[in-house]
């Protein structure tokens, strides 16, 4: 079979390419608009994943990292860093998603107010919690002084206490933004799923867990690694509330990395510490992009 | 294509101007604790621009910042021509010297040689492994020392005096933390007896524990250059100054923020009265009363020496002289230069460490016996005058052996103090610990 001339694409861009020129008119300005965001790319994102690789590619930096007795006790931190802060946060957002789906001006107007934590500045919260937190001078402890005559629970400098203070103040940071992903993927489900199951006698926790937790568990798999993935490199929360103190005992592998390649003006020891979080973060990164791919 | 090509040259001409704009100078600088001392400093460059005709960026940062920009720079290449920190001599120039780093200042400082007391040339006299000579790889500029700091007010709240304070170590401390602080709290005042910090985000603990293995006659590195803590005599000292260290900390004496104190956290809680003595280098902590709280200043602070050291005698000081560096890569060395030889002139140095109120020491006997100093009837000046001329001073171990300067990177004294604190370690175990990691780091 032939094709009619008249079928062709006159307007190619090799058709009005001059003569001796490489690319045509439409094609330089495509390349003149995509040149911004390509060197943005290349200087912010591809060119310091390369540089961090060859920086983690010098093997004598791997034993000063691994020897260091700080080291084990920030993949610990690490670890339930991880474990709490997301696993509390997400079944917290899973439950809080219960009330934010119910209608009514005032759910509105509450939601409005939860979101709080999460739009306000990073710095201003964090420090003011902090400041509330000081053993010393912080406000709490000076009530819990001024009440019982006792000094109260040193909620930054103790390294349990730390710890919970850090993962509280990641949880209050990120809860709303979970939760209102989670209220998203509820109010997608059919309602008929939801009057179906009432008129074969479900109960409201049936219904949760035979129409809602179904509908939803993909989105909340999918939101928990995404969140995992997000919290390995919360640096701000730990950074802002107790600095990696006292005595690096609330370090995770975020804080101490900056704390090699800064304060020991070890970059190779910092970045090393923060590769050894890719045995978990890369298996992470693969199973959400194949979820995403087959959700597709 | 000749479209794009001449899209890119705009592009490049655009950045090179930019470029042109840089400044003949670049200077990064920690910030001082009063706008008069930021502000003397200012004055001089401004000095330096008229005198020369060419630009100087000044930027100020705090100290922590200081120092993580600077790492940062010198790792990417593009260092400052000239830079401050409190953390250089006790941390980096030792190590930057050594790798070949530093910008050479013999021709600063040859020609001026003579302004300078010993000490402070010693300290910047450093090695260059590159080369295996030594040489002026920094500017001494000012010198500091820690200071011991209480409130005479709170003390005669608590019902004593001055004149009750004893004189020699352990009982001086035992008496804030088991006299003054308690009769305080009886009053419903929450107060602790001594700042004593133990974090590994401030240098203070760093130079304050040096005072106390003073006090106790524990030297971990000979004058040779060779560890010694490990040797029974100095780990047994080494273990008494550490216990008398974490005393008040064990004791519920000291706030218990200070086991994570900042640089400056110190002085704001002694500031706010929280705690009754302070251990601070510099003046800072009464300077920042001087002109907004002057009766604090004039009646209520004082500055006093350290107690006698365990065997009775003055505990020797220690010295921390702090310097100016400029970098092998920075883009303006010749103007570094010009500049520093402008601010090292006793004449543009002298007033300006007097308009900053007396915070900082003079590394030149010249300035140091100016009377601003040498016949000051400021309480604050004159103790300190006192301390840097009749107490014994010993230097710094890096002095000795410059691999020291990881240890204090390392922060390996507060965390030996966190081993017994936190983790309720024997002082001995822990003091094993911190001699193993020592030897460690000084054998690499």
């Amino acid at each position: 079979m032939t094709t009619p001339a008249t079928n062709r694409i006159v307007t190619s861009p090799a058709a009005v390419r001059r003569r001796g020129s490489l690319l045509s008119f439409e094609e330089s300005w495509s390349l003149f608009f995509i040149l911004p965001f390509a060197l943005t790319f290349i200087l912010f994102i591809a060119y310091p994943i390369a540089y961090a690789l060859y920086l983690g590619s010098d093997l004598s930096a791997y034993p000063r990292v691994l020897t260091d007795p700080i080291y084990l006790q920030t993949l610990v931190n690490t670890f339930v860093f991880i474990v709490f802060g997301v696993g509390v946060k997400m079944l917290l957002a899973l439950a809080l998603s219960s009330f934010f789906v119910l209608p009514g001006r005032g759910v509105r107007l509450i939601s409005a107010l939860f979101l709080i934590p999460w739009v306000a500045p990073h710095i201003p919260t964090i420090l003011s919690i902090r400041w509330m937190l000081n053993s010393d001078w912080g406000m709490i402890n000076n009530l819990i002084f001024q009440l019982f005559r006792v000094d109260g629970p040193a909620w930054l400098t103790q390294p349990s206490y730390g710890m919970f203070s850090i993962i509280t103040v990641h949880i209050w940071k990120y809860l709303p933004f979970w939760t209102m992903i989670i209220v998203a993927a509820r109010l997608g489900i059919p309602k008929d799923l939801y009057e179906a199951a009432k008129i074969d006698g479900a109960s409201p926790s049936q219904q949760f867990r035979y129409v809602t937790f179904p509908a939803i568990a993909g989105v909340f798999l999918t939101s928990t690694m995404l969140s995992a993935i997000w919290s390995l490199g919360d640096f701000n929360s730990i950074y802002l509330l107790t600095g990696g103190g006292p005595m690096e005992r609330t370090n995770t592998l975020a804080t101490m990395g900056i704390r090699y390649a800064f304060r020991k003006a070890d970059f190779e020891a910092g970045v090393v510490t923060m590769m050894s979080a890719l045995p978990v973060l890369v298996p992470l990164i693969v199973i959400l992009l194949r979820r995403m791919r087959e959700q597709r | 294509m000749r479209r794009l090509g001449l899209m890119l040259s705009t592009a490049i001409l655009l950045v090179g101007t930019t470029g042109a704009l840089a400044a003949d100078l670049t200077i990064w600088w920690t910030k001082g604790t009063t706008e008069i001392e930021d502000n003397a400093f200012k004055d001089i460059v401004s000095r330096w621009e008229k005198e020369t005709g060419k630009t100087a960026e000044l930027s100020f940062y705090a100290t922590a910042d200081t120092e993580a920009k600077v790492v940062t720079a010198l790792k990417a290449g593009s260092p400052p021509d000239i830079t401050f920190d409190f953390s250089f001599d006790l941390a980096y120039s030792p190590t930057w010297a050594y790798e070949d780093q530093l910008a050479d200042l013999s021709s600063v400082i040859e020609p001026i040689k003579g302004e300078f007391q010993e000490g402070a040339l010693d300290s910047v006299y450093l090695l260059n492994g590159a080369t295996g000579k030594r040489g002026y790889y920094a500017a001494p500029w000012v010198q500091m020392t820690p200071h011991v700091h209480y409130w005479k007010d709170m003390l005669e709240t608590a019902g004593f005096s001055e004149a009750d304070l004893p004189k020699d170590w352990q009982p001086f401390w035992d008496f804030w933390c088991d006299t003054v602080a308690p009769a305080l709290r009886q009053k419903g005042e929450r107060v602790y007896g001594i700042g004593q910090g133990s974090s590994t985000t401030s240098n203070d603990p760093y130079l304050v524990m040096h005072i106390y293995l003073n006090a106790f006659g524990a030297q971990v590195v000979a004058p040779d250059g060779t560890l010694q803590i490990a040797q029974p005599e100095t780990r047994a000292k080494v273990i008494a100054a550490l216990n008398s260290y974490v005393k008040p900390i064990k004791g519920k004496c000291a706030p218990p923020d200070a086991v994570n104190w900042g640089g400056a956290d110190d002085n704001t809680s002694f500031l706010n009265r929280k705690n009754l003595v302070a251990m601070n280098p510099t003046l800072s902590i009464p300077l920042s009363q001087k002109v907004e709280n002057p009766d604090a200043y004039n009646n209520a602070l004082r500055t006093v020496p350290w107690p006698n050291g365990v065997d009775g005698s003055p505990t020797p000081t220690i010295i921390s002289v702090k310097q100016i560096l400029s970098f092998k890569a920075s883009p303006n060395p010749e103007n570094a230069k010009s500049f520093l030889a402008l601010l090292l002139k006793p004449e543009t140095i002298g007033p300006m460490l007097q308009a900053n109120g007396g915070r900082w020491v003079p590394v030149m006997p010249k300035l140091l016996a100016d009377p601003f100093y040498s016949q000051s009837t400021d309480p604050h000046v004159s103790a300190m005058y006192k301390q840097f001329t009749d107490s014994a001073t010993l230097p710094l171990p890096h002095t000795y052996n410059r691999l020291y300067a990881k240890v204090m990177q390392e922060q390996l004294w507060q965390k030996a103090m966190g081993r017994i604190v936190i983790d309720g370690w024997e002082t001995d175990k822990a003091v094993d610990e911190l001699a193993e990691r020592m030897a460690a780091l000084l054998t690499e």
